[in-house]
């Protein structure tokens, strides 16, 4: 017999580790969840409390580090875990702007000066980055994609391993299961629901002002053309998308609930919805909490707040 | 990298991906868990595959699959592909035997003979002294060879291994 040699190690697929890596925040996530609901009855307890908390923060620190493709050479550089509830919020992180959407949560990694690192774990955000050249790597990861920035504005969606990337303004690549896309203005990218395969939808030409500036500029973003988009259509338009594409369709309304007047208003509640029906009841309770905060006269207040009373009944009924 | 290492590790141990993202998933909880106990003796890559290590044995412990039987059955011959079929066939027929030995002989004779580490790496991964690891891998040795009595394809391919492996000297 010929020599075989030692057996070859099978390579685990990217969605594998994504899989992987998910759980681990959900496990990561309950924990913390079990802390933060342990009454505090005594001083030892509240600092035994904080020192558990401390250490789930280190532990999500570590989970970046060790779960990094190329974790090691970054070692040294802890990273900052960023939840939102019900509220959006925006970092300056070096040379960009991230806009952190409700009820989403951003890990940032890494340094502006050596190259930044940003896993989306779940929910949206908004990043303005100023344009990379010959600045260090700026890159987001989300589910199955990876997305280098080239110098833009651009919106991540995560749900699960799906993700969709949507560009305002420069170029953005995007790498999932070995291949490259390089999108621009006005172009999206998404995978489907279960990230396993992805598709790019090209530039339209825009049509109308939009209702919102978006909240940070960097100063080396170069003002382009703004994008027309009537609220009305836009509502419509991600309507249409949610049979196909849910994941789609969660981002487009998201981004119009943005926005004011009643079709933000009605993007809001779609939404909470839709979240609710994509198995995802925190996103979709902060967003009905939202609707109800933002608008407490509007048509769907009522059956916001059904949303509201049967998630926050099912997540009390749920056992420790 | 040190996920990619700590696959490998589990790899070699488990031989396929099969349970693999339970067990890398229950791999990294513990890390985390024992996060605050890293000292810094060994790289966090190095600690981080002894947890696999200690993870993949519970597995192994825990584990009530049907057994794979050994076969006498030699896959049909291929000019082209005779070669990698037979180094699959073999490596199958190697795990299905592994599967019947004590789970701490068969991560010891994974690490040092199918990986090829050193007694000493092996014994720093399963925190056991380099006799006890010389033991472990020359016990289950002796088990798969008394396993491949009459499978001439098994035990060529362990004699292989053991003859390549560099820690050879205790095997």
């Amino acid at each position: 017999m010929s020599r075989l040699g030692p057996p070859s190690v099978e390579v685990l697929p990217d969605i594998t580790w994504a899989r992987v890596e998910r759980r681990l925040w959900a496990a990561l996530d309950e924990a913390e969840a079990e802390v933060a609901a342990t009454p505090p009855s005594s001083s030892t307890r509240r600092w035994a409390r904080y020192g558990v908390a401390a250490g789930l923060a280190l532990a999500a620190a570590a989970a970046l580090l060790l779960l990094w493709p190329d974790g090691t050479s970054r070692s040294h550089d802890l990273p900052s875990r960023v939840a939102t509830a019900e509220a959006e919020t925006t970092l300056s992180f070096g040379d960009a702007e991230i806009t952190v959407l409700p009820a989403s949560t951003v890990v940032l990694a890494g340094t502006p000066a050596r190259g930044v690192d940003i896993v989306l774990e779940q929910g949206s955000a908004t990043f303005a980055v100023a344009p990379r050249k010959g600045r260090p790597p700026f890159v987001v990861h989300a589910g199955v994609a990876d997305i280098r920035v080239v110098g833009t504005r651009f919106t991540v969606t995560r749900s699960g391993d799906a993700a969709r990337v949507e560009v305002t303004h420069g170029e953005v690549e995007v790498v999932a299961h070995g291949r490259r896309e390089l999108l621009l203005a006005g172009s999206s990218w998404s995978s489907s629901r279960d990230g396993a395969t992805a598709a790019v939808e090209p530039a339209v030409e825009p049509a109308v002002e939009p209702a919102v500036e978006p909240a940070v500029e960097p100063a080396e973003v170069q003002p382009r053309p703004r994008q027309v988009i009537d609220p009305k259509a836009a509502y419509e338009a991600a309507a249409s998308l949610e049979p196909a594409d849910p994941v789609a369709a969660l981002a487009a309304y998201r981004k119009i609930a943005r926005g004011t007047g009643p079709w933000a208003a009605n993007a809001l509640y779609a939404a909470a919805r839709l979240a609710d029906q994509e198995g995802q009841p925190a996103l979709a309770l902060a967003l009905a909490r939202q609707y109800t905060k933002r608008f407490p006269a509007g048509a769907n207040v009522r059956d916001a707040a059904r949303l509201i009373t049967r998630l926050e009944g099912a997540t009390n009924a749920t056992p420790p | 990298m040190t996920r990619a290492a700590v696959h490998h590790t589990l790899y070699r141990i488990l031989g396929s991906n099969q349970d693999m993202e339970d067990v890398l998933q229950e791999t990294f909880l513990e890390v985390f868990r024992s996060m605050k106990r890293y000292a810094a003796r060994s790289s966090l890559v190095t600690w981080c595959c002894a947890i696999a290590s200690h993870v993949a044995l519970g597995h192994l412990r825990g584990r009530r699959r049907p057994m794979v039987e050994l076969s006498d059955d030699l896959p049909a011959p291929s000019p082209d592909a005779e070669r990698i079929a037979l180094a699959r066939e073999a490596a199958r027929r190697l795990y299905a035997a592994l599967d019947k030995i004590d789970p701490v002989h068969r991560i010891a004779f994974a690490l040092a003979v199918v990986d090829g580490k050193s007694l000493q790496e092996v014994a720093e991964l399963t925190d056991s002294s380099l006799s006890a690891v010389k033991t472990r891998v020359w016990r289950a040795r002796k088990e798969l060879d008394r396993l491949a009595g009459r499978d001439p394809v098994l035990s060529a391919y362990v004699a292989e291994l053991a003859e390549d492996a560099p820690a050879r000297e205790g095997v």
